[in-house]
C-alpha cells in the first residue's frame, strides 16, 4: 500500500494521460527526463488544472501548461482554432485533467474518488508541498503540442 | 434521429455532438445538468430518440438522473448511454442496475462513441 503513496506518477498517471492524448486528442506524449519530487513552495506553469482525490487515500493531481501549449491543445481537442485563453480552453483543461486522474484513480489498489477540477492562471502561479507528502513530478510532451507537466502528491486517509 | 446530450463540460458536449455529426445526426439537444437534462426531456414530451448522459455532474448526478428518468413512465423506455471515467467502475454497475442501457467510457475515441450510439439508430 504504501508504494502507492510512494511512486505517484509513474507508471499510472504517464499510462492514464497516454491513454487520454492519444484517444481524445489523437497525439501521443512521450515523457522527458526524469521524475523529480518539489516541496516547500515551487512554481507552476500559466495554465494549472488540478483535482482532489478522497477516499482512502488523499491527494491531488495537476496537468501544468503554458498557455501556448493550452492553445493548442484545446484547438486540437475541438477541433477549433483557439487564439485566447477563454472559458472553453479552461473548460477543455479542466475535462483533460478529470479524464488523466479518473483513469489514473482506477489504477491504484486504493478506493478513491475524484473531485470537480479546478483552474489556476495566470504568470507566477505558485504551490506548496508538504515535506512529508511532496509533489512528484514529470514532464511530457508531444511534437505537436509542446511541453507539459503532470504531478501528483497522495498519502493514506 | 433526436439525442439529448446532457453533461456539466461544454466541451465533451462538443466532442460528443461532433461524434454524433459525423453520423449524421444533426437533431441534438443538450442540458449542462441532470436537473437541466430531465426538465428538457420533460419540456420536449420526451421526444428523444436516445439520451447520452455524464455521470459526475453538479446540481443532480448522472446516477440521480438516471433514476428519475426510469422512475417517470413517459420516459423509461428511452435509451440512456451512460458517459463515465474509469474511475466510476462501481456506479456503472449500479448504474446498469438502475436501468442505463449501455456506457462509454473516458477517454474515448470518436469510434468508440459512434459504435455505442450507432446500436440505437433506426
Amino acid at each position: 500500500m504504501i508504494s502507492d503513496c510512494v511512486v505517484l506518477v509513474e507508471p499510472r498517471h504517464i499510462i492514464a494521460t497516454v491513454n487520454t492524448y492519444v484517444k481524445m486528442l489523437g497525439t501521443k506524449p512521450e515523457v522527458v527526463g526524469e521524475r523529480y519530487t518539489q516541496s516547500g513552495i515551487f512554481s507552476v506553469s500559466e495554465v494549472t488544472a488540478l483535482i482532489g482525490f478522497s477516499g482512502e487515500a488523499v491527494g491531488a493531481m495537476i496537468i501544468s501548461l503554458s498557455e501556448e501549449v493550452s492553445l493548442k491543445t484545446i484547438s486540437k481537442f475541438l477541433y477549433f482554432e483557439q487564439t485566447e485563453i477563454n472559458n472553453e480552453v479552461l473548460d477543455g483543461i479542466e475535462e483533460i485533467v478529470n479524464i488523466v486522474s479518473g483513469e489514473a484513480a482506477a489504477r491504484f489498489s486504493y478506493q478513491t474518488g475524484l473531485g470537480l477540477p479546478t483552474i489556476m492562471l495566470g504568470e507566477k502561479q505558485r504551490l506548496h508541498g508538504n515535506e512529508e507528502h511532496p509533489w512528484q513530478f514529470i514532464k511530457m510532451k508531444t511534437d505537436e503540442l509542446g511541453e507539459f507537466i503532470i504531478g501528483a502528491t497522495l498519502k493514506e486517509a | 434521429m433526436r439525442v439529448l446530450l446532457i453533461d456539466d463540460s461544454s466541451t465533451m458536449r462538443k466532442i460528443q455532438r461532433r461524434s454524433l455529426s459525423a453520423l449524421g445526426i444533426e437533431d441534438i439537444d443538450e442540458a449542462c445538468n441532470g436537473k437541466e437534462g430531465f426538465e428538457k426531456l420533460q419540456a420536449e414530451k420526451y421526444a428523444y430518440d436516445l439520451v447520452m448522459l455524464d455521470m459526475n455532474m453538479p446540481e443532480m448526478s448522472g446516477l440521480e438522473t438516471l433514476t428519475a428518468v426510469r422512475a417517470d413512465p413517459n420516459s423509461n423506455k428511452i435509451p440512456i448511454v451512460m458517459c463515465t471515467s474509469v474511475a466510476d467502475k462501481s456506479q456503472v454497475m449500479e448504474a446498469i442496475k438502475a436501468g442505463a442501457s449501455n456506457y462509454v467510457v473516458k477517454p474515448f475515441t470518436p469510434d468508440d462513441l459512434q459504435k455505442k450510439v450507432q446500436k440505437y439508430m433506426k
